[in-house]
């Protein structure tokens, strides 16, 4: 006799919420490993292959942290001289020691709110090497490792002084490893979303703040006093974040009237990305309580769910948040209602 | 000869100009070779084409737009390097150091 089985809450899903172990999670936990000895049974009686998970979806209960610091002295070759392992003490220097707390801090996020095991979802090792280049006023991932500048003293501060530097920088790793977004265009304005947002949750997380207590800035505290500004971005309020007579003013757009049709910047991609950015905030801020918890898992589901193409245009990563919200909390669910009131603000078409 | 680098990109996206203006025989005498160094046919003129070219874009790193006279050459930072960093280097300190002297050169306010 074929049996004919539908599950409400796809397989897939019930396999993961099964294996957390996160506080507040027990009771679905339990209530879905109810839910796939019900579903293991009837797929057994059909005889048919259980549906291989997409990588992002594999549930590993995520291992400890492996941080090792270099320093490149001053020179630009990588990764410099071994200067911190894990598990060793401080050492005295700040962006040594910065970056081993801030790659701390980040491992934990992503391990402790989404299951993920450090970058790569397998527990890769976690590299920062810190004083990369001369008065270098930058910080990158540069594909398998972190880089810090030391900042020129006139503009710029050290990078690793910010928390959501160090964590924006290592969510260009975690977007490598799933979706892969071009870093051009639309998809790098939202490869660069996706590294705020993380990086801002890192500071939230860290600081366990809610999404109203929160600042919402990105890099708040790199520019030296000399400079009339903030931080390099603000999620809340995009374009507002520093207004300077030497490095003039914040130019990201807050929706997509003034969305920025440029060739700089690989087509603007830390430009617009104060669009989704502002999604983001704004669903966070519609749902309240702590961003990293129903807005930080769907932006994670879409991210790592293996159904966003990494020429994903606005339109398309917004309408794969709306279906993460609706798959996680349900089509009728304040979540996915404060999806689709965020993007319908910042005037991306779903 | 007017020589401009223009870097944009990077975590700040902070676009930062570097601007020579090499008139007199000594500054030509002493920014020729280092323009002439540089292999400006063999690299992308533009930004969207270096971004093109330049396919495996690594997140938050510079790219630079550097004119020099009529030539043009667009690259990513790794790119900047031999010829291409020395004149960046050079325009950037010259640049720099003239911000800091016309500085000391303003008069103090009173």
């Amino acid at each position: 006799m074929q049996v004919q089985f539908c599950s409400i809450v796809p397989p897939y899903l019930l396999r993961r919420l099964a294996q957390q172990d996160a506080p507040g999670f027990s009771s679905a936990a339990s209530a879905a490993r109810k839910a796939l000895g019900h579903i293991e049974s009837f797929q057994a009686a059909r005889a048919q292959a259980v549906p291989v998970l997409p990588p992002g979806l594999r549930q590993v209960k995520p291992g400890p942290v492996d941080r090792t610091i270099y320093d490149a002295g001053g020179e630009e070759t990588l990764p410099g001289r071994l200067v911190r392992e894990e598990g060793g003490r401080a050492t005295g220097d700040a962006a040594t020691d910065e970056a081993y707390d801030g790659l701390g801090h980040t491992h934990r996020l992503y391990a402790d709110a989404f299951g993920r095991d450090s970058v790569d979802g397998r527990g890769m090792k976690l590299d920062a090497t810190v004083h990369f280049g001369n008065l270098y006023d930058n910080a990158f991932w540069n594909g398998t490792q972190m880089v810090f500048g030391d900042g020129d003293g006139d503009v710029f501060d050290r990078f690793t002084k910010s928390l959501s530097v160090i964590g924006h920088e290592l969510a260009h790793g975690v977007t490598q490893y799933s979706a892969g977004l071009a870093y051009r265009n639309q998809a790098g304005a939202l490869n660069e979303s996706m590294s705020d947002v993380f990086g801002a949750l890192v500071e939230q997380y860290v600081k366990n703040q809610s999404a109203a207590q929160a600042s919402w800035l990105i890099g708040e505290g790199l520019f030296t006093s000399k400079v009339q500004g903030q931080a390099l971005r603000s999620m809340k309020a995009p374009g507002t974040a520093y207004d300077d007579d030497v490095l003039g003013k914040d130019p990201q757009p807050d929706s997509m009237d003034s969305y920025v049709r440029t060739s700089a910047d690989n087509g603007g991609v830390h430009i617009n990305s104060g669009i989704p950015n502002r999604a983001f905030y704004l669903v966070a801020d519609a749902l309240g309580g702590n961003a990293w918890e129903a807005p930080g898992r769907i932006w994670y589901e879409t991210l790592t769910s293996g159904s966003l193409p990494p020429a994903a245009t606005f339109t398309v990563f917004a309408r794969a948040t709306a279906r993460a919200a609706a798959d996680l909390f349900g089509s009728g669910s304040k979540e996915h209602d404060a999806v689709t009131g965020a993007w319908e603000t910042v005037k991306v078409k779903v | 000869m007017k020589i401009k680098v223009e870097r944009s990109g990077g975590i700040a996206a902070v676009t930062r100009v570097w601007t020579v203006d090499a008139q007199s025989d000594s500054d030509l005498s002493q920014w020729q070779p280092l323009v002439e160094a540089c292999p400006w046919d063999s690299v992308p003129k533009t930004p969207r084409a270096a971004a093109e070219q330049f396919a495996e874009a690594q997140p938050d790193r510079f790219i630079y737009s550097i004119r020099a006279g009529q030539r043009r050459a667009a690259l990513p930072e790794q790119a900047v390097t031999g010829p291409w960093r020395i004149l960046v280097d050079s325009a950037r300190e010259a640049a720099e150091e003239l911000r800091a002297q016309e500085r000391r050169d303003e008069p103090a306010p009173g």
